[in-house]
């Protein structure tokens, strides 16, 4: 009887399974096939040559240089901003707690609305600065909400101890909160990476138009143009290229993670 | 005495960022004239269609997704799969792939299955969204098994115990995933323009696309109509999702 009962509750996760099947993973197969095929209609296989064409493309190399400037100037200041705040709103008390809901506002704010005021307020700059503050301005209330949740699950007696001790601000919160919380803040770290890439959709708004200037001219823009103009090999290989980079770069993540806290 | 004072300088930097976080809404609000919004609501007749367009989408993502959602979690953490750090892993993969790599899959799916230019296409897709299924698994592990054994003595059907006892534990998580999908239905932009080219199928949040060049005011109106259904969901459900998104960790 508990046999049969393990069955159907995996039969529970059969309508997801077959939508994700039939919506990510089986395409996938497809576009790694049309990754290694010369055309559409051609259908000749033709190796690893739209790979090498991709990453000998000029405009692909800087979308790739685009994206990563972004990913390195903005999660650092994204994962301080939200550590650091998350700290002043929990020993904030009541007024922290309302002030620390208003900031996940942003984030379901619909960008289409929101976006129309930042073209005013950051009219003709010479830089991808506005890109990178609606990002900030947008995701910072998600970094927060995590860090806080695991703040509250700190204990304060070990607070209370080191201030015993005396423990100033930087000492109580370096040693004490950063190692506790260390795996949260590594979460967040690799969600803010996650939505460097999600800035597309300001970014396009900002710019209105497929073709931003220079150095706002980002990975997502590539294949969105790529997408347009029908070139589904260049956009498999794209696609192909992220997902491995991204897959290595959390197995790696996860993979440290888990040596470090033993057989948890 | 200086703890208090320092606590009160933490306080007003904290309202300074809050306002900050909120400059650019309010911002919109002032730009928006009254005028603007007779134009929109009463005169220009493409705004209602749109409007329901994006409704009935973020609903349909929402309330699909968290209901999915909940059936498969239930699978994956109570069913005891052998492979269990496999498919973790791959649904961690899943969820923080950016969209841009799912797009053309999808695409591909959705042609073959010749479902491109219609409303499912864009539905269905962000049913299954890794997301809410890596959310609400977290979720589930914080249910006592007992609970639904118990249930199991009394009944052998499981969708008796799903509606009986489940999802009754799983509510308020079950609205913080409906929020959450909802926000992100509503905020759709790569999806609308490449899944559907017909007009009347559009949404509100690629109207930018197609408005005329005399329209742009209204664009400061037509963000202020876009956050009233989210502000009113987010005044409701605020604390399942604070809570719920808390619960994010690797």
């Amino acid at each position: 009887m508990k046999r049969k009962y393990r069955f159907k509750l995996k039969l529970c996760v059969l309508p997801a399974a077959a939508g994700l099947l039939v919506f990510y993973f089986l395409p996938f197969l497809k576009v790694i096939y049309y990754s290694f095929i010369k055309g559409q209609y051609q259908k000749s296989f033709v190796g690893f040559a739209n790979y090498i064409d991709v990453l000998k493309n000029k405009y692909f190399q800087m979308a790739c240089l685009n994206t990563l400037k972004m990913i390195v100037c903005c999660v650092p200041v994204f994962l301080a901003a939200a550590v650091l705040l998350s700290i002043l709103y929990c020993g904030s008390g009541v007024v922290g707690n309302f002030l620390r809901k208003l900031t996940i506002l942003p984030l379901l704010l619909p960008s289409v609305s929101v976006v129309a005021a930042f073209v005013l307020l950051f009219a003709d700059v010479d830089s991808p600065l506005p890109v990178y503050v609606l990002f900030l301005w947008k995701y910072l209330g998600m970094g927060i909400v995590i860090v806080s949740s695991a703040l509250t699950a700190v204990e304060p007696q070990l607070y209370e101890a080191a201030r015993m001790d005396g423990a100033g601000f930087w000492a109580l919160h370096g040693r004490i909160t950063l190692p506790i919380c260390a795996r949260p803040i590594g979460f967040t770290a690799v969600l803010g990476v996650v939505y460097c890439f999600r800035t597309f959709r300001e970014s396009y708004l900002y710019y209105g138009s497929n073709y931003p200037p220079d150095y706002s001219y980002t990975l997502q823009y590539y294949m969105n143009n790529q997408f347009l103009k029908l070139n589904y090999q260049s956009m498999a290989v794209s696609s192909i290229l992220i997902t491995l980079v991204l897959a290595a770069f959390i197995a790696v993540c996860t993979g440290s993670r888990k040596e470090r806290s033993g057989n948890r | 005495m200086k703890k208090q004072f320092g606590k009160i300088i933490a306080v007003i930097f904290l309202l300074m960022v809050s306002g900050v976080l909120l400059l650019p809404v309010i911002f919109m609000v002032r730009k928006a004239a009254p005028g603007d919004f007779y134009f929109l609501l009463i005169e220009k007749f493409w705004f209602y269609p749109k409007f329901w367009n994006s409704l009935l989408y973020a609903a349909g993502i929402g309330a699909g997704a968290s209901l999915l959602s909940l059936l498969t979690a239930f699978g994956l953490t109570k069913g005891e799969f052998r492979y269990g750090k496999a498919v973790s892993f791959l649904l961690l993969l899943l969820m923080l792939m950016p969209l841009q790599t799912t797009l053309l899959p999808n695409y591909i799916g959705l042609r073959d299955l010749g479902l491109l230019d219609t409303r499912r296409a864009l539905i269905l897709p962000m049913i299954c969204s890794p997301f809410a299924i890596y959310l609400m698994c977290r979720y589930m592990e914080g249910m006592p098994d007992e609970s639904w054994e118990a249930a199991r003595l009394e009944t052998g059907s499981l969708f008796q115990i799903l509606f009986h006892v489940v999802f009754p534990q799983m509510r308020a998580c079950a609205a913080a995933v409906f929020v959450f999908m909802f926000a992100e239905g509503f905020n759709m932009i790569e999806q609308p323009m490449y899944y559907v080219k017909q007009d009347k199928l559009k949404p509100l949040s690629i109207i930018t696309d197609s408005m005329q060049a005399g329209e742009e005011p209204l664009i400061y109106a037509i963000g202020i109509v876009c956050m009233i259904p989210l502000l009113f969901l987010y005044g409701f459900y605020e604390e399942e999702l604070a809570d719920g998104l808390g619960m994010l960790k690797v």
